[in-house]
């Protein structure tokens, strides 16, 4: 089940993640809330990390092997995040290295952030974020020739088994 | 195991000719559509002005060799010479850190030729001793987006790939939030 349908026919569950399943790793935001994305980067491989819905603001990279993000050194000022943010979707995240980013949910709908190396996706390398501002969702509409495909019985099993 | 591409393209094709003439400033809008390999990209000869990256424009900010990862895009100016009595080449190749297997034989370069004059020779493939690509987090917004406040939000995801007992691959991703009210 798409989960930009489960957002939009799931009514008041919509605002618990629970409701997306487990494997689509979710996360719902508030409209109009900073979201800040803290990715370590457990992995010796470069990944391009591509976020939907948002150009967001890369505030920090980590060079190669500079471990996970450390908050101490943004509390103690050894790290000093820039005033005016370089911007843009897609970014890479170093070998065994960390990225900071913000972006405003400020863009109701449902969206993916992912490794953009195709078959990484393919391995799970993936998250949602759920954007929920209902008054937009609410205008939003199934296209009959879709809606014929879904099948409302699989989100009720996923409802009721949490 | 990962596929590993066979070649590079540009246009898709090889060996693509881009005429252009003398002391005018041209538009580049530079796409990777590659579902796996970054590229190095470069003009041999010629520096550019990076203007805009996945759609948003920032300051402008000279170059001359940029790393594309898989769906990024540039927007660059070239300015072309005002006179020359040759053609240039404009370079792609894939990053090889990114194949666990190098296959016998690959060519990981794509030439393409800054066509100044047609009846002169195409040049050669240009190397480089080393790359140090531009670091695009030098890049300053246009509109001068202020840093986002402290976030109401955090969501950290540790990832690492790993093997799963069949030889699959598979992501492990991590997932920890803390929400500020």
């Amino acid at each position: 089940m798409p989960s930009l349908y489960t957002a939009l026919t799931a009514g008041e569950f919509a605002t618990n993640a629970s409701v997306y399943g487990t494997n689509t790793n979710s996360f719902v935001l508030e409209h109009n809330s900073v979201v800040e994305i803290v990715l370590n980067n457990q992995d010796p491989g470069k990944h391009p990390f591509h976020l939907h819905g948002h150009a967001f603001q890369t505030i920090l990279r980590g060079e190669d092997e500079s471990g996970d993000f450390d908050p101490e050194s943004v509390a103690n000022g050894s790290v000093v995040y820039p005033t005016k943010p370089m911007r843009r979707d897609v970014i890479l995240v170093r070998p065994n290295g960390h990225l900071v980013m913000r972006f405003r949910a400020d863009n109701p709908g449902v969206w993916l952030f992912h490794c953009h190396i195709e078959w990484h996706v393919d391995s799970g390398l993936i998250m949602t974020f759920v954007e929920v501002c209902f008054v937009s969702l609410l205008s939003c509409l199934i296209p009959p020739s879709l809606s014929s495909t879904l099948r409302p019985n699989q989100v009720t099993h996923l409802l009721f088994v949490h | 195991m990962f596929v590993v591409p066979q070649s590079a393209l540009m246009n898709e094709t090889q060996g693509l000719q881009i005429p252009v003439q003398p002391g005018k400033t041209y538009f580049l809008r530079i796409v990777n559509m590659a579902a796996f390999a970054a590229q190095y990209f470069w003009i041999d000869g010629h520096t550019f002005r990076i203007i805009e990256v996945d759609g948003v424009y920032h300051e402008p900010t000279e170059a001359s060799l940029l790393y594309i990862t898989a769906a990024q895009r540039y927007g660059v100016l070239l300015t072309t010479m005002n006179e020359t009595d040759t053609n240039f080449a404009i370079m792609g190749s894939m990053d090889q850190d990114l194949f666990d297997q190098i296959p016998d034989g690959l060519n990981p370069n794509v030439t393409s030729y800054l066509v100044y004059d047609e009846s002169l020779p195409m040049p050669e493939a240009a190397e480089l001793e080393e790359f140090e690509p531009f670091d695009d987090m030098e890049l300053v917004p246009t509109d001068g987006e202020e840093l986002y406040p402290d976030p109401d939000l955090v969501v950290q995801l540790d990832v690492v790939m790993d093997n799963l007992g069949d030889g699959a691959v598979c992501a492990e991703i991590s997932l920890h939030s803390l929400r500020f009210d």
